[in-house]
This record gives C-alpha cells, structure tokens and sequence, in this order.
C-alpha cells in the first residue's frame, strides 16, 4: 500500500498544478462575461435608442403632464396617480425617467452614434441621430431645466458631470439641430447611405422611400420651432418669430409625421397600451377639463370633437355613449378611460408630427402681439386673425369647422387637444396657461399651484449631489440656482411666471 | 504562485514518504469498552494514540480495537485518550507491548463540552478549550427536534448573534440566515455553508428572472415563495453544525467568508453491529393568525354600491367597485336597495388544516476498518392554503462510507442525492398573488364559484358576472380560488452532492487530508397563469426555466504535530483549496396560452426574449496555520490564508486573510480544588479577516437587449424592434479596479464554569470593520451610466452575545437544565465612495428595490429611505415655503417644538415632506432565547423561546388595506351623508389614529378633528400608494414560542424481547406555537424577499403555521 502512496499525493499535487495553472484565475471563462457582447454597432445602437426614447416618451412623463394638465386625471384610484394628481410625489418617482434620457438607448448612445457615423462618413444617420438628441435633451430641459448636457454621457472625463443652463441648452440643441440639417443635406452616395432599415420612423417600412432627409430635416425644423417656443415666455417676440420662421420650413404633410413606431408583437406595443392592460390601467381615466372641452368645441354645447372616440372610451354603464371626466374631486359617476380606437397596440403615438408644426405656426404667427404679462400666460381674448389658415388646415383635417378670425385661446385650446398623450402640452400650458385650469387642491405645499417641473432624479442627486439643489430648494426656488432666478415655486427658468 | 504552490506539494509529497522502510516485529492490541459513569456502552467514541496517529471508533456496544503494527511496538510508554461528544475526554498511560492488552474508559458528563473536537474549516480541527472564538454548536439532536424541514430555520433562536428569518409557513418557503449582523451588500449577507468540508450552494433564486419584462425591478417579491437550497438537506442525517461566527473565525475561507460559516457534519457509520433506524413524524399545521378584517361595510366608493344605480357597474374593473368604501351592510335600508348583505370571511376561506408527513430510514454500522451509514427520507408537506397547488415534497438519500486501508489510510465517500419537488401558490406585490386578491375582496362579495355557474368563467369581485366570451379580459384582480386552483407554480430540483476523502496518517505526527467535492444541482421551474388572469397575464402566461449550479472543491491539506514536553506541544497546517462555480440558467415567458391546459411554452402564442445567462468563478487558496500549547493552558493559534478570486481585476486577484488568536485556561493556573464554585474558567482573544468576493464579470462594460421597463411592472418596450437587432450600453459600467472587500474583526471573551460545572456563563464581545465593501456604487445617471460595482463603502458592526446555561438539576433519573441566549448587535455605515449619499442593500441597486433599505452614513445598516411627513426638526427649511417676510415657515412654526414634532395643516392632516430621508430601522435591538428541558428517567420535556426585541417591519399590507377599506381599522369610518363624510373625527396626533401614535403636533392645524374614513385612509395612511412611508411602519419585535416537545425512549426489555427492537423513541412536540407581538399584520417575521432581499418587508406575505407534531422512530 505505502507504494500507493506518493504516488497518490504526487497525483494529487499533479491535480492541483494542473489545475492552478498560470490562468486559472484569469482566463477569459472567468473573466470575460460570456451573457452579453461587449461591442455593439450604431445600427444596434440606434435602434436601442428608438425604443428607449419612445418608451420615455410615452411612459410616466407622458402620462404625469396629462394629469398635470388635466387631460388625464388619476382622481379616486387611491394609488400613484392619484398621488400625482393631488401633486404628491418624490424625487424617487421621476428617479427612473430622468435616468432614462442619459442612460443605455438615451444621451450615451446617441452620443456613440453619432460619433461612430461621423467617423464613418454616414452623414445622413449622424443628422438622424442629433435630432434624437435634441428631441430627449429639449424635452428633459423642458421637465428639469439645468441638468448636465455638455458634459453628460462621458463618464471618463465628467464622472459627475456640471449644469448646464436651460437656455444655453436650448440655444445649443438648435445649433445641433442647424447641424442635423446639414448632415441631411450631404448627397446620398457611398458610405453616405444614412440609417437604412434601422430607421424604423422613415424607412423601415418603406425600404424603397428616399425621402427620408427631406423628412428628417422637416423633423429637424419643427423640433427648433418648438424650442424656439420653449424660450418664448423669457425672449418674447424673437422666438416667436424664429419660430414661425422654423414651422414654415417644419413637417408639411400630415403622413411625414415622426411617430413611434408600434406593433402587437410582445414588447413593441404602444406604452399607453400597455399602461391601460395593466392593474393600474383602471387608474388613469379621461380628465374632466379635456373631455369638457371636447364635448363642446369652439364653447359650442354638444359640439363633439370627432377626436373623442379615439381618444376615450364611452363611461361605464352609458348608453347612448357618454364620454365623462374625472374632477377633482372625483365625481362619483365612472368616467371614461384611456381606451378610444387609438388604444391599441400598433397605434404610433405622435412625437412631432404636422399637427404640432402646424399649431405653432398659428401660436408664433399670433403671439408676439400679445406677450405674456406680468401673471404668467397669454391674453386668451387676443385675436389672430393671421393665424387662420395655419390652425384651420389642422382643423379640417380632424373634422373641426373653420374660425375665421380665431382667438389666441382658439390655437391653444386645438393644440391641447391635438397634442394630448404628448409631453410637450404641458410646455403648452405652462407658456399659455390656455385652457384655464384650476389646481387640484392636494397636498403639494401652499399656495397649490399646477407643477411647472418635476424633482430632480433622485439618482441622479445621490451621486451628483454637488451639481443639484436639494429637495427643498427645488420646491421653493425652482431648479435654477445655477442660472440665479429666483422663481417662485416649482418652477423652470423658462417659466417664470406661473399660470394664474 | 504556481511555483509556490508546487514547491509546497513537492515538500508534502516528500514528508509523505517518511515512513516508508520503518522496521517489523510483533503486533500490539489495544481494546477495551467504552462506557459512561452509569455504565452504558458509548458507542461512536474515538479512540486514540495521538503520538503513534493511530486509533479507532467505539462500536455499537462501546467496544473498541486499536491495533499497533509490530514494527512500532518498542514497549514504549503513550497516552491513550478517549473521546467521545457530551462526555469528558479521558486520558491514560499505557505501555505499548506485543500481544493484547486491555484498557477501559469510563467518561464523565461534559456539559461545558471540554475537549471536544471542533471542526475549524478547510480540514483543520482543534479542541473546544483551545478555540479563541466563542464556540457555537448546534447538535443534531437540536436540529432534529425543531422539526423544521428547512436545516437553515432549524437554526433559529440556536446560538446567540444568528438570526434566521422566515419568509412565510408555506412549505418550501425560504430562511434567511444573518450572523451578528449584515456586513456586506454582494452574496445576500448570509454565510457560506459547508457539508463534511465541501462548501455547498445554499442561494434563492426566483422564476421571477425569467421573466425581467414583468418582473425587471423586483423579481423577489412577486412570483411565489423561493427555496434555499440548503433545503435539500436532509436535517436528520445532521450529527451536528458548527457556526464560525466572525472574521476571527473564518479567515481561512477567505473571500467567501466575511458573512461568517457554518460547518455542518453528517452522521456516519460506527463499527459494530448493523444498526437500523425507521422514523416517521406527521405534524398538523394551521394557520398561526388569520388577517383582522372589517365585516360592516361593503363593496362601493362615497357609501354607495355602484351596483345599485347600475346592476353591471362591477362587471368590468372599475374605480368605484375597487374598494369597500361601500354602504353600512348592518343597515336595513342597504338590503332594500337590493345590495347583497351576507358576509364572507375573507380572513380565513382560503385556509385549510395542512400537514407535513416525514419518513426516515438509516442504515449504519461496519467494523473496525469499515464503516457505511445509509439514509433515505421523504417529506411530504401540503400547506394551509386550499386547492392542489400548495405542497412540497423532497426525497434524499445519502451514503457515507469509509475504509481503512492499512493502518494508516482511510478513504471514505459520503455522496446524497436530494429530488425536491414545490408547488406553490403566487404571493407579493402581485394581482395574481393569493393575499393581494383575498384580504382586498369586500365583505359582501362571496369569491366562491370562482368559475361564474352560468358560463364557467373566472369571476372576480371586479369583474362579477363574465359571459362565456370572457378569457383573455383583465379581471383586475385574480380570484384568490382562480389563483389557488388555476395557477401551476412549479420548481423540481435533482441534486447530487458529497465528496470523497482521503486521510493519510504518514508518521506518527504527519497526516494528510484531501477532499475533492462536488455539488450538482439542476432547477427546472415553471409559472403559469391561466388564461383567464389579470394584468400582465391576461390571456395566460407561462414562464419556464432551468437553473443549473455545479461547484467542485477540492481542498489538500497537511498536518504536523509535535509535543516538545508536557509544557509545550502545537501544530502546523498547510494546504490548499481549489473552488470552481459553474452557473448556468435558461428560460423564457411565453404569453397567451394557445389552449389551457398545457402550460409549456409551445403552447403559447408569443415569447418574450429569452433569458440565458451563465457564470464561472475560479477559486485558489494556500493556507497555513500553527497552533501553539504552553503548559497545557495557554493555546495560541495564527494562520493566514492566500486566497485568489477570478472575480476581481487582474491587481487584486489574491489577498491575504490573516487570523490570530489565544485562549487562556485561567483557572489552570489557580490551581482550584476540586469542588470548588469556579470549575472552570478561560479567556479569549482573537482578531482575524476575511472576505468577500465579487459577482462575476463585473470588471466587463458590455452591451444588452433587454426591454426597457415603461411606467409599471409589464410594460416595456424591446430594442429589437420589426426584427431589427438592437442593443444598448449596459446600466453599469465595467469596474476597473476592484479588490476584495475586507471585515477585520476583533472579538474578546470569556467562558466560565460554576459550582461542578452545574452553570456555566460565555460573554463575548466583538467589533467588526467592513473596508472596501462591494457594491453596486451608484454613478451619477447623466454620465451615462446607473451602477458601477467598487469597493465602496466601510461598515462597522459591534455587539456582545451572552450565553448562559443552568443544570440545577443532574441526577442519573432527574435533570433539568435552562439555557439562556441574548446578543446585540449595532451596525453602522461609516463611509461611501465618491460621495454619494446612500447605496440601496439590494445587490440589484437601489432603484430596484420596492422598498429602499440602504446605506447611509452615520446610519445603522439597512434603513428604509422613503418619504415621511413634514416634522420639526427633521425637514429641511424651505420644506412650507417662506413667510412674507422671507423667513421659512416651518422654522417659525417648530421654535421650541421636540424634534419630531408632526405638522397638521389648517385642515387637521399632515403634510408630505417631499426630501427623502430614513424612516424606519429594521434591525432589532437585541436577539434573545430561552430555553428548557427536563428529563425523567426516559421522559424529557424542552420548550425554547425566541425574542427578537425592536427592529421596525414597513407593513405595506395594512397600508393598501387601509386604502380598500377591508382592514379592521376601517370598520368604525366616516360615513356619507349627502357627499361629505361625518363622523369618526379625530384629532391626529391626539386621538389614536392607525399609524398616528400619540406624539408632539405643531401647526394651525393642532386640535383640528377630521373625519377619519375613506379620504383619509387612501389619502394619508395608504403607504404602498402614496409613497408616504411614516404610518406603515410598525415595531417588528416578538416573542415566539418555537417549540414545545414531550420525547419518551423507550428501551424496556419488552420493547427488545417482543418487538425484536433495541429502543422506540416517540415525540409529540409544537412548533412556532404563539407569537407575542405588537405587529398587526399576519406575523412580524415579515420576509417578503425570502432569502433573497426585502426583509423586514411585508406586501401580501403569506401567514406562518404553527404545527403539532407526533412522531415515532424504532431504533434496532
């Protein structure tokens, strides 16, 4: 037996040696994750932005501005939309979406598209992808004001990236967009080919469609009208006739829209679909201010707007259908929910589209005769005479009459409609303070007033803390302690004055 | 350091050659019979000739046989010492010559367990009295009698500093195991088991990873209850578990032990004859506390069934049918509207008596060089909950076997196979979960038929009267009977896992250990919802999944012992451990099932992505450790082990764990007299350090296709869109210097002996530092990533464990002893990298978790973070806003208020304070046991107490049921009278109000009354909702009365004369009998997370059981 001996310890001393090689601990099974890739193209890439951006879109920042505003109402379901509709919420809950414009499919790789199509010579896809970056970054300046831009999306140089100022982001995103423009106008030749399929808005669908720089760039300038609008209630006139000047260049065929691309197959669905299958689809219902002034359009009494149907369900137990809002407080009679014809999976949710351009072509055109005055919003009586047949083409095309001389409130009021399910209405309404809308009388702090913002993600401040105002500093003076306005409440720079 | 680690094998392989070529002449033999004091054979006791490495095991009937090869035999004179547990070694001189000689043991009772062998880790072993850490050891017997099916809650109230926390009574339901405090944030918090030296898999996985589009963020609290997999074993097969506490306990595990380790033993053959064993225990289990809920008020909202304006208003989810803010179901004129009157008890309708049915059968015996034990099990457990879809079963079977091989090689194998099989029912923060559905169900709804009679449709209490065309339409909320009876939750598990072993006694003061250990388990798991579920499941969803762990382990270790002189003697270990983890899982959601049943994928109509992932980590370790006696009182041990880990970058893949450590028998060097008060006495000291590794393939920044998550849970949209591939940077960035996390510990003792070791007492005291804890460091979102694993926080945990044991009573007919346990422990977090403000416990991250425990510094570990109200003190200035004059508000109005104090508005309620901040603490004060036994003659009774005292529970359940209107609390309300709700005013902070204790109040609102009813219970107290933690948060402390048994062994000559058999044992024992507590939901022990995370969490948990339990087991 003692022969067996070294033997059986050399064997295992052999084991071990054998085993605990120079590599061991080091080779690329251990050390390399074998799950996901460690590279990716800008093609990837930039589909990953799409969805992740149309997703924002149409997820809880959506669905907040129209509780916000009234559109929507999560009056009387007892849970988190009824907490935002009674203005109760935290840094926690716009933690994920503040995250989502910066984070993998937001700013870091539109930043890596662009850069990778640059290098590549793909002039075409580098314009598409700057206006993704100027559509998330106008519409997170739009929410939160100052917050990082130049220095985001690089984590190596700024690991805790500085403010930027909400209009010099502004004033930036329409040199980028200017920028955009020009990458669309480079001849389609050779490695020139712009996104191809992966443009899922333009192409996608349509693989022998070689309009899409024309129709990206006309994206391109009704995103800069809308930015231009963004700094009306601070810059007055020039924006608004920098404005008119985009929208007139801006998207001009109802059917050229950018719109979010939808299907019914598992996880492409619309986000408002999705929302409504959910335990917490019951939770969001028609607001009563829109759904009153859809059942009675232009203050005609039973002037439906033919928009209802698709945008709203007939409330429970009506018949005939009766389409019913939701009050604050909530009226006892079940309102109608999000659940018209558009509540569908394939629906493709507007993100800029005619409608809009079209609308602030009529605001702009209008507007620079009545600028807002001292206690925020627009003189709604104002008439814009000028402004007919901008707002008029986008009424007809919804089966609306036609104004002759319409009111400043007649534009606002048709865009509060036709942009519904879209974040920029609240801009809309923070700038016009068209329709009038009184505050729901929650637990917000005093005086009540509609929120002009939303916290500051609580992400974010966790670990950038000395780039963000706290909580309480958000709530009192606003989110610009950079810029140094002092604006009463919760408010934006670009939104001094709140709505009366 | 691979040419280290062969020199040092080249040099034991040479020691090994040592005895080779000693001389023979005529063998000697040693035997005799081991007994105790009352004469009776001890059977199992080692025999041994430490400065010859010779010995042998007593058999059956005490007898034993030491034989020493002629070649050794030179008459010269050695100690011969027996040892056996429970009993006093004992030591004598015997004089080895040819032939046979006999040499008897009588072994006193060693109730301060002296002398007995400890298992330290990695095959090293010393004796109790030289340990410099508290010993911690749980015997079999112990395990046994909890009869707990699950080895980890078998634990719970065992040792002082262990807590072990339940996630539910159903069966299969995971434990979570902490040791004196959480000290990491990676590997759960929960330390490293070992069987018989392998290290085993003891992790909680959920299905819920299959299915990251539902269950992306919170995976652990949805879904069904999970198993540990320590669960697969068989806790009669345990002989004891011994429970390294501290870093000064279990350095030489390296980076896998910081969370401490517990080392169990199996049982395994003795030598004589063939001894056979049948046991069987049937226990009956009910639930310990039904739901306290209103019966007064049924369905509706503003006290009106909607119902009655319109028959079909509940026949869709809706608002107004949601809640059961209804009308007064007491009040005739409710009836003559025509509403249904007739109460339910929603509380208790989905309970019935459930059963847990264990059998047991061992096999053990051999001979001097042979021995075998061989035990099979099977548990049948059908839980408390009605319907076929709530049972456990599992069936092992373990072979240990060993061989002496001349007559100094042993070679032993000790292999089990576990096949483990649950069904479980949906629970959590889910509207296909059981508790979620029932507690919200209003009084006046009867759920049963859950099928409509008519068209035999599911019907819910949203969605009352379904046609036949009703399948794939959202019901709202699952009927809790559609969840019991329809859903198929299913995991089956085949698990092998054992070692084989080798020891070499090479010279008298040389032996050699190696082990090379497997552990082999396969999880196939499915969860399915019918087609006609709510929400994401609308349609049917079927999630399948296979989870596959396989580790090896192979550990070589070498050990020298010298004696210089009586006064001075040691060891010297060195040896080395290799560790290789393979993960691997699979699986995928298919949605809306073609036809039902099957639920398989292929019977379904889409698929989401597929989920498969896979790991690898590679361990290596060289350890050495040196023992040193002086003068038989003063031991000291140092050791350090060099342990490398694949899963740190490349600079840190080995670190350095050292440990120190002395014991001193003081009472030795006072020489007392027999008899003396002081028996025995020690002190104890010992710093050590140990660690933890990191996740797998961290250091890689990488690309992924997952969706991203929309508004809620379910919604998500997928870069592959219009078949499309697509990709996006992953939320957490590759980490580019990351080292092994470090606890130091320093613990301080004393063990202490009285009156003829009728009492003895252990103190110890112990502070840990926790440097360079691993941890997913949040990284400012704007950079473009969420996470970033570093070293990144430094934790402190400091506490004392007491453990007293009195025997006041020892008689060979009478005893009764009292065993008293009390620890504490106090956490802190010191530090966090990059200054960022908090780090969520989650290994997930922080915004992952439904509720946020975290890190903060100058915090205790764990907190929960959230929003609370507006309080003195407490909120930031700014918080109301200014007064004309500019100055703040709240500043003006808390001027000599306590901090604390509550703001009431004008209106009387209270206000959100939108800044986020610490709101509860779950960690108990201080952990405590009591426990008793009294034997006469062949009766013992025990009993064992288990109190937790402090540590706050968020009860989520109470706050949605608030909300509902089914909570108890609701019943006296608010009612409506022309729109307004009158009545029920109270004054908050003044008047008791759930969730507003009597407290300081500041404000105009102070003395204001409200009308306490459906306003203020969805608008204030509805935590889950609002997102308003403050009036969820409850005391989570309790007494538990674990175990109350009555055991009779039966050993009469009739019992061996007509039954043929050598005893019977029989048992009628309680289990988790009451619970003393505060806590106002089902159970404080709330785990929502199970094993996994969300402890001290409670959304729609399920209730615990109590057992009684019978059993009997015949012994030949």
């Amino acid at each position: 037996m003692r022969k067996f001996i070294p033997v059986m310890m050399l064997a295992s001393a052999a084991a071990v040696g054998a085993t605990g090689c120079s590599n061991f601990l080091s080779s690329n099974d251990v050390t390399q994750d074998p799950n996901q890739p460690s590279s990716a193209t800008a093609a990837q890439l930039f589909q990953g932005v799409q969805a992740s951006q149309w997703t924002e879109q149409e997820a809880i920042p959506a669905i907040t501005s129209c509780i916000f505003i009234q559109q929507c109402s999560g009056r009387g379901s007892g849970r988190f939309l009824d907490s935002f509709t009674q203005y109760i919420f935290s840094a926690q809950d716009f933690s994920f979406d503040f995250g989502q414009m910066y984070l993998g499919g937001g700013l870091i790789d539109i930043r890596s598209v662009e850069s990778a199509t640059g290098a590549a010579g793909n002039l075409g896809f580098r314009g598409v992808a700057r206006i993704y970056e100027a559509l998330v970054m106008s519409t997170a300046a739009s929410i939160w004001g100052d917050i990082p831009w130049s220095q985001a999306g690089n984590p190596d140089a700024s690991p805790t990236p500085g403010l930027d100022q909400q209009f010099d982001i502004y004033t930036g995103l329409l040199t980028l967009l200017d920028d955009a423009i020009t990458d669309l106008a480079a001849p389609i030749t050779g490695s020139n080919a712009g996104p191809g399929a992966v443009d899922l808005v333009f192409a996608r669908f349509d693989p022998n469609n070689t309009a899409w720089p024309g129709q990206w760039t006309r994206v391109a300038h009704t995103l800069k009208a809308r930015i231009y609008l963004h700094m009306a209630e601070v810059n007055g006139a020039p924006a608004y006739a920098s404005a008119v000047t985009e929208a007139n260049l801006g998207i001009n065929n109802i059917n050229e829209s950018f719109r979010a691309q939808h299907s019914t197959t598992a996880n492409e669905g619309n986000q408002w679909w999705q929302f409504n299958v959910t335990a917490f689809g019951r939770d969001l219902t028609a607001g009563l201010p829109m759904v009153n002034l859809m059942n009675n359009r232009d203050g005609v009494v039973g002037n439906a707007d033919p928009r209802l149907p698709e945008y709203f369900g007939c409330a429970p137990g009506t018949s005939p259908c009766q389409y019913i809002g939701n009050g604050f407080p909530a009226d006892p009679t079940p309102p109608s929910y999000i659940e018209g014809t558009r509540n569908v999976a394939s629906f493709n949710q507007g993100l800029v589209t005619w409608e809009e351009n079209q609308l602030i072509l009529a605001e702009a055109t209008c507007a620079p005769a009545q600028v807002a005055g001292a206690t925020g919003g627009v003189d709604p009586t104002t008439v814009c005479a000028a402004s007919a047949a901008a707002l008029n083409a986008e009424r007809t095309a919804h089966g609306l009459g036609t104004i002759a001389t319409p009111t400043i409130r007649d534009i606002m009021e048709e865009k509060y409609v036709a942009m519904f399910q879209n974040i920029e209405a609240w801009s809309d309404y923070k700038r016009t303070c068209i329709p009038t809308l009184v505050p729901n009388n929650g637990t917000f702090g005093p005086p009540a007033q509609i929120p002009g913002r939303f916290y500051y993600g609580d992400s974010e401040v966790n670990a950038n803390s000395s780039n963000y105002p706290t909580t309480a500093g958000e709530l009192t003076f606003g989110g610009s302690f950079v810029s140094g306005q002092n604006i009463v409440g919760f408010r934006n720079p670009d939104d001094p004055k709140p709505c009366p | 350091m691979v040419r280290a680690l062969r020199r040092m094998l080249a040099t034991v392989g040479a020691v090994a050659l040592l005895p080779i070529g000693l001389a023979a002449q005529e063998a000697a033999t040693i035997g005799g019979q081991v007994v105790s004091q009352d004469g009776k054979p001890i059977p199992g006791a080692t025999i041994a000739i430490p400065e010859m490495g010779l010995g042998a095991t007593s058999r059956t009937d005490g007898r034993y046989t030491v034989t020493v090869p002629a070649a050794r035999v030179q008459g010269q004179r050695v100690s011969v010492t027996a040892r056996a547990i429970n009993f006093k070694p004992q030591t004598v001189q015997v004089t080895i010559a040819p032939g046979q000689q006999t040499q008897d043991f009588t072994l006193a009772p060693n109730p301060l367990q002296l002398g007995e062998i400890v298992v330290t880790g990695t095959g090293t072993t010393t004796e109790s009295e030289k340990l410099p850490n508290v010993r911690s050891n749980v015997s079999g017997e112990a395990i046994t009698k909890s009869n707990e099916t699950n080895v980890i809650q078998a634990l719970a109230a065992q040792a002082p500093g262990v807590q072990v926390s339940q996630q539910s009574g159903e069966p299969g339901a995971g434990s979570f195991i902490n040791i004196r405090g959480i000290r990491t944030i990676y590997g759960g918090a929960q330390p490293l088991i070992v069987v018989d030296g392998t290290p085993v898999n003891n992790d909680t996985y959920s299905t819920g990873q299959f299915n990251p589009t539902d269950e992306l963020a919170t995976p652990e609290v949805a879904g069904v209850a999970n198993t540990n997999r320590a669960g697969d074993i068989n806790p009669n097969d345990i002989e004891s578990v011994e429970i390294l506490k501290g870093a000064a306990a279990s350095a030489l595990y390296g980076s896998r032990a910081a969370s401490g380790v517990i080392l169990i033993k199996t049982k395994s053959g003795r030598a004589g004859p063939t001894h056979f064993s049948i046991g069987t225990s049937y226990s009956s289990d009910h639930v310990q506390h039904y739901y306290d809920l209103q019966t007064r008020w049924g369905q509706g909202a503003n006290g009106i069934d909607p119902r009655v304006a319109n028959p079909a208003a509940c026949d869709a989810p809706s608002g107004a049918c949601r809640r059961s803010w209804g009308p007064d179901l007491t009040d005739p004129a409710t009836a003559a509207l025509g509403v249904p009157t007739t109460i339910y008890d929603h509380a208790k309708e989905a309970y019935t008596d459930g059963y847990n049915s264990t059998t047991t059968a061992t096999v053990s015996g051999g001979n001097d060089r042979t021995t075998f034990f061989v035990s099979g099990e099977y548990v049948y457990n059908r839980g408390v909950f009605v319907g076929p879809n709530n049972k456990f079963q599992r069936g092992t079977v373990r072979v240990n076997a060993s061989q002496r091989i001349g007559e100094a090689f042993k070679v032993g194998a000790n292999v089990s196979y576990a096949n483990t099989f649950g069904q479980f029912v949906q629970r959590g923060n889910n509207v296909n979960g059981l508790q979620l559905g029932l507690l919200r169900t209003p009084p006046n709804f009867n759920n049963l038929p859950y099928l409509d009679p008519v068209t035999g449709t599911h019907r819910s209490y949203l969605f009352q009267h379904p046609t036949a065309q009703d399948i794939a339409v959202n019901r709202g909320f699952d009927n809790p009977f559609y969840t019991l009876y329809t859903g198929q939750n299913t995991s089956q598990v085949n698990r092998v896992y054992g070692n084989v072993n080798l020891d070499y006694q090479a010279t008298k003061f040389l032996k050699f250990g190696y082990t090379l250990g497997g552990d082999y388990a396969q999880d196939e798991r499915m969860g399915a919802a019918g087609q006609q579920s709510s929400d994401v499941s609308v349609g049917g969803r079927v999630v399948e999944g296979k989870i596959t762990n396989l580790s090896l382990d192979q550990n070589l270790n070498g050990t020298a012992t010298w004696r210089r002189n009586a006064n001075l003697a040691g060891t010297v270990t060195v040896g080395t451990t290799l560790n290789i983890r393979n993960y691997r899982d699979l699986g995928n959601t298919g949605r809306t099932l073609i036809t039902e049943p099957p639920f398989r994928l292929s019977n379904t109509v889409t698929r989401d992505p597929v989920v498969d992932n896979q790991s690898n980590i590679h361990n290596l370790s060289f350890f050495g450790q040196a023992t040193l006696d002086l003068f038989n009182q003063l031991y000291i041990t140092a050791a350090a082990t060099r342990f490398g880990s694949s899963t740190f970058t490349s600079q840190n893949t080995y670190r350095w764990y050292p440990k120190v450590g002395a014991s001193w028998e003081f009472t030795k060097a006072l020489h007392l007299q027999e008899g003396s008060f002081l028996s025995y006495g020690k002190l104890r000291a010992a710093y050590g350090e140990a660690g933890t590794e990191a996740p797998a393939y961290v250091t890689n920044t990488t690309y992924n296709a997952l969706p991203f998550f929309g508004a809620v849970q379910g919604t998500s949209l997928t870069p592959t869109i219009g078949g499309n591939a697509g990709l996006s940077s992953n939320a957490t960035r590759g980490s580019t210097d990351l080292a092994p996390e470090v606890s130091k510990e320093t613990e301080l003792g004393t063990d202490i002996g009285f009156w003829k070791d009728r009492a003895d007492i252990s103190f110890t005291y112990y502070h840990s530092i926790t440097d360079q804890v691993i941890a997913p460091l949040p990284l400012a979102p704007s950079s473009g990533f969420l996470f970033q694993w570093q070293n990144a926080l430094k934790l402190r945990n400091e506490g004392a464990e007491v453990a007293l044991n009195v025997r006041p009573i020892v008689t060979r007919d009478v005893s009764w002893d009292v065993g008293l346990q009390w620890s504490k422990n106090k956490s802190r977090t010191l530090s966090i990298a990059n200054n960022v403000n908090f780090v969520g416990t989650d290994p997930a991250g922080a915004t992952a978790e439904f509720v946020q425990w975290v890190a903060i510094p100058g915090e205790e570990y764990g907190v929960l973070r959230s929003q609370g109200w507006v309080r003195c003190g407490i909120s930031p200035a700014g918080t109301l806003g200014n007064n004309a004059g500019g100055s703040d508000s709240l500043g003006g109005l808390c001027a000599g208020q306590p901090k604390g104090a509550l703001y009431l508005d004008a209106t009387g309620n209270p206000v959100a304070d939108p800044t986020l901040r610490v709101v509860a603490n779950p960690n108990p004060n201080w952990l405590g046991s009591a426990r008793t036994s009294v034997r006469w003659k062949k009766l013992t009774v025990s009993g064992l107490l288990d109190v937790k005292n402090g540590g706050q529970v968020w009860n989520g359940t109470k706050g949605a049921l608030l909300s509902y209107g089914t909570a108890a609390e609701t019943s006296t309300r608010c009612t409506f009278v022309s729109g307004s709700c009158i009545g029920n005013d109270k004054r908050l902070g003044i008047d008791p109000v759930y969730g507003f204790p009597a407290q300081p109040i500041v404000g105009e609102g102070v003395g204001v009354a409200i009308p306490i009813g459906a306003a203020f219970y969805q608008g204030v107290a509805a935590c889950p909702f609002t997102g308003i933690d403050d009036p969820c948060i409850e005391d989570g402390g309790y007494v538990k009365l674990r175990e109350i048994s009555v055991g009779w062994t039966m050993d009469y000559p009739w019992v061996q004369k007509s039954l043929g058999l050598s005893s019977i044992d029989v048992r009628v024992a309680g289990r988790n009998l009451h619970t003393w507590s505060n806590y106002s939901g089902y159970d404080p022990e709330a785990n929502l997370g199970g094993s996994i995370s969300a402890r001290s969490a409670d959304y729609f948990n399920a209730p615990q059981t109590r057992s009684f339990v019978f059993s009997v087991t015949l012994n030949r």
